[in-house]
């Protein structure tokens, strides 16, 4: 006897899909983003959201509210994409309980039409910021929303991004997020990269093309992506990127199965400093968590 | 996963086991609250102001919540997960009472 989850739960699973997809770069991903049971949207909903950033992103207050320049007219659009998302997965599933169907699962995500319905405002504000760094997250988001290979609106921002300036912190952010378009592009990835390396007019943004390439292979090719990381750490060591790729970095070595862990030495919720190796002699369950 | 933590804290009370919270949020304050009406039983360190990207989550490289590291009495990491590993926790407890 399965609940179906409630469309507000529904929702905020959606909205998180939503927002990891447009490559946000904040809230907490939950485990299982893409298809959930019932049951467990609603677990993934209430345990792993971002949900106050997300619900303020879409309500238009306190966080969310919209902003002066170009940051606003970013978060607005994207506002505007996940509203539009939202409905459209609303609307699917009215559909199918019309239908007298109870689905037990039921996979909310990116969706592809509308996309497709947001993506000329987006190529729109790149083409206004057209030779400007601010152009590139408008790009981004065009490049990385739509996972469908080969998607149309992938392929109009990538010519586009090619006749920009590759040099500002925010292609660099962009840049450093291409491993998704591995997916996308297919075949067409390592030629996409090798010319990003070629046109790059700054360490920050050589240092994001070595990141995404090195994030595209680290599961096949751990020695060549922990070189790339260490060459990209080198370049740009205080790119915005930097921090989560020296995380990255010791996913694949000190921190795998069969190493010691390392240690930990800061406040518990009361202030109070304690470290992991007290426990030393004990079986610990480290368990990241949060109430959000 | 708060039940299934409580229970596994009561259950392992009197052996050589520790569950020790990352805490993600931002509000040090509002967690503390929620620690005391929820009646979470185990300590924590928490990862700062900047939330989810606070400090220990990028040194450990968690991107998903929650994340699970299970690290045996010497101090080596044994496992590394999104859910509990109940099985491979009662062998660790087991393998440091024999220690």
């Amino acid at each position: 006897m399965q609940m179906l989850p409630t469309v507000a739960t529904l929702l905020c699973a959606t909205i998180l899909t939503a927002q990891q997809q447009a490559g946000e770069s904040s809230p907490p991903t939950p485990a299982q983003p893409k298809a959930t049971t019932a049951g467990s949207a609603k677990a993934g909903a209430s345990r792993a959201t971002g949900g106050g950033n997300l619900r303020a992103l879409l309500s238009g207050s306190a966080a969310g509210k919209p902003e002066a320049g170009v940051d606003g007219e970013l978060q607005n659009l994207k506002r505007s994409y996940m509203q539009a998302l939202v409905q459209h997965h609303r609307d699917r599933l009215a559909a199918m309980r019309k239908q007298g169907q109870q689905p037990k699962t039921f996979s909310i995500g990116p969706a592809p039409t509308v996309i497709a319905q947001m993506a000329p405002r987006f190529l729109a504000a790149a083409k206004k910021y057209e030779g400007k760094d601010d152009a590139m997250p408008f790009l981004e988001w065009c490049l990385l929303t739509d996972p469908t290979p080969d998607n149309p609106t992938a392929t109009k921002a990538l010519a586009a991004f090619f006749t920009e300036p590759l040099a500002g912190p925010k292609c660099a952010a962009a840049v450093a997020r291409f491993a998704r378009l591995q997916k996308i592009l297919g075949k067409e990835f390592d030629a996409t990269i090798a010319r990003v390396l070629e046109l790059s007019r700054s360490d920050e943004v050589t240092a994001a093309a070595l990141v995404a390439r090195a994030r595209a292979m680290k599961g096949t090719d751990k020695a060549k992506a922990l070189a790339d990381f260490d060459r990209a750490l080198e370049l740009a060591p205080e790119a915005s990127f930097a921090g989560a790729v020296r995380g990255e970095r010791n996913g694949l070595t000190i921190l795998a199965v069969g190493q010691p862990a390392p240690e930990i030495a800061a406040e518990d919720l009361d202030g109070v400093p304690f470290r992991l190796s007290d426990y030393r002699g004990k079986a610990v369950m480290l368990s990241f968590w949060g109430d959000w | 996963m708060y039940p299934h933590e409580r229970s596994l804290v009561k259950e392992l009370a009197d052996s050589p086991f520790a569950l020790i919270g990352v805490n993600s949020d931002k509000d040090r304050t509002k967690i503390r609250k929620i620690v005391r009406e929820k009646n979470l039983n185990w300590r924590s360190f928490w990862n700062g102001p900047d939330g989810s990207r606070g400090p220990i989550a990028t040194q450990w490289n968690v991107r998903g919540w929650p994340t699970v590291v299970l690290i045996d009495h010497k101090g080596i990491i044994r496992f590394r997960g999104h859910r509990p590993n109940d099985e491979l926790l009662h062998r660790l407890v087991e393998e440091a009472k024999t220690f």
